[in-house]
């Protein structure tokens, strides 16, 4: 190796040599030169007492459970990427594709219009029963329509109000609520339930529902809807509660599924102690499998030791024999 | 290609397999991610995700802005997994789609940075430093780890990508040089005066 004489030259051969730049040869060499020569070795020093105070490999602490929040949240944007999308272009290519279907059902729907126009029409002179007029105005009020129990006022705004004469300008929203009465066992309010929990209700209503359907672990539906909770709910409280509500029907194999994977991917180790402790009770070879992993890698003591202490067991049983 | 690297199924079922342990080589999650399987993209990155975090830490402001980094890079990585060619290192490329992520986010978050450094001097959440090849892997102290934040804060764009990716990650100037889209030379030009500029603003610490 021909060591350059100029500075710099030999400032970016030192790069080299500290950034993987030489090979194994080059480097013995450059080793070799450095006591020879001062110049370099000058140079090599300054350099080697900044490697000496920020070492190489000096970086940003990545925790496992930021590690883990960020898998999280990245599962949730692939999920949501994934889903299918409405989209005008598609709808509009299925149209040209299939005219006469589309004609078709136009023409069916203007002729169900028409029908039910011809049906509806009051004959002329007959009173009309549930008509609502205002007190001095020809135009029904929106008031009316608050005295029925079906409608509830949110949103209440007053936009202005004359304390000398009284006049006042409200703007507000009216919202139609369903009130169902009833049983948890019932199928029907059971599995309406589930189907809610699918959707977009708030946290402290997920919580609230599944509670409730805890005593009525039954059907396909409920089943699924706890077990989608359980592994893509974002609040963990939520998916804690669906764990222990899951925990009791862990002989059925889609719920181990569900409890082995919580207990591998769950950033939280409330949940992942809950699905643990379920699984212990069913030492079957995917569960082994598991606890095979987790005794190694989980952030959290408690399955560590409990999944060592299960598979040495195991292990020490089957040398046994 | 690196087909050697073997990946361990823990993902939540979707396929026949369910949540059976099953082997994969990168290869095969690649062409199962090109094909739409997010689950397989998890995978992929289940063993880089770790080092991504870290590179998107080296060019932050914030650990909420490292993250923001990481997933940004990661939904791009998604979208453009497609065009990946196989012919290239997997890893050589997700680096390079966090690194670019993490230039354009800075362009982007220099502006309003400069407005918030009007009124706020010192951000109190900042990364803490660890020097992972030492055996301890110690956290450095707050005050290191906030001179070395500062420090490099300073650096121009691509210093700092060479500083981050072969001082702090560890790559070979030739690997830096594939993932920066530069030449070698450059590299190690732009690592010099990295060094030299942190060496300045690092003095009372060596």
């Amino acid at each position: 190796m021909i060591i350059p004489d100029s500075i710099e030259q030999q400032q970016m051969l030192i790069m080299d040599y500290l950034y993987g730049g030489l090979s194994d040869d080059e480097r013995v060499q450059f080793e070799l030169a450095l006591t020879t020569n001062s110049a370099l070795n000058a140079l090599f020093e300054a350099e080697r007492k900044f490697d000496a105070s920020i070492p190489q490999g000096t970086a940003p602490v990545i925790d496992e459970e930021r590690v883990e929040g960020n898998r999280w949240l990245l599962r949730q944007k692939l999920n949501k990427a994934a889903r299918p999308r409405f989209s005008v272009n598609q709808v509009l290519a299925d149209v040209m594709q299939r005219p006469l279907t589309i004609a078709f059902q136009g023409v069916a729907m203007a002729m169900t219009f028409v029908i039910g126009v011809m049906v509806a029409a009051p004959e002329p002179g007959a009173a009309t029963p549930n008509e609502v007029v205002a007190i001095g105005e020809s135009e029904p009020s929106p008031l009316a329509f608050i005295n029925d129990e079906d409608f509830e006022i949110y949103k209440l705004k007053v936009n202005s109000y004359d304390s000398a004469t009284g006049d006042i300008d409200l703007s507000f929203s009216l919202a139609s609520e369903t009130r169902l009465s009833g049983n948890v066992a019932d199928a029907s309010i059971n599995q309406l339930m589930a189907v809610a929990l699918l959707d977009d209700i708030d946290s402290a209503s997920r919580l609230d529902t599944i509670n409730a359907l805890q005593p009525v672990l039954t059907g396909d539906k409920v089943f699924n809807a706890l077990i989608h909770v359980l592994t893509t709910d974002p609040n963990p409280g939520v998916r804690y509660q669906a764990v222990q509500s899951l925990v009791t029907l862990s002989h059925e194999e889609k719920v181990r599924d569900a409890l082995r994977y919580v207990l591998e991917e769950d950033v939280n180790p409330g949940v992942r102690i809950q699905a643990f402790d379920a699984l212990a009770e069913y030492k079957d070879q995917q569960t082994l499998d598991v606890f095979r992993r987790q005794m190694d890698v989980d952030s959290n003591e408690y399955i560590r030791a409990q999944s060592r202490t299960i598979i040495e067991e195991l292990d020490n049983s089957s040398i046994n024999l | 290609m690196a087909t050697s690297n073997v990946y361990i199924d823990r993902s939540l079922g979707k396929s026949k397999r369910g949540f059976s342990l099953l082997m994969e080589t990168e290869e095969e999650l690649v062409r199962s991610a090109q094909a739409g399987n997010p689950a397989a993209f998890e995978r992929l990155m289940r063993l880089l995700e770790q080092q991504l975090l870290s590179v998107a830490a080296g060019f932050a402001h914030t650990p909420d802005d490292a993250n923001d980094i990481y997933q940004d890079a990661m939904m791009a990585a998604y979208k453009a997994l497609p065009s990946f060619k196989l012919e290239s290192k997997f890893s050589t490329w997700a680096h390079k789609i966090v690194v670019n992520t993490a230039l354009s986010n800075r362009r982007k978050l220099k502006r309003t940075w400069q407005k918030m450094a009007v009124i706020q001097t010192e951000y109190e959440y900042e990364e803490k430093y660890t020097d992972k090849r030492s055996p301890e892997a110690n956290v450095l102290g707050d005050e290191l780890s906030s001179e070395i934040q500062k420090a490099m804060a300073k650096l121009s764009s691509s210093e700092r990508m060479a500083f981050v990716l072969c001082h702090q990650q560890g790559f070979k100037l030739k690997e830096a040089a594939e993932i920066m889209s530069c030449t070698e030379s450059s590299i190690k030009v732009v690592l010099f005066r990295a060094r030299n500029k942190l060496k300045e603003r690092l003095a009372d610490y060596h």
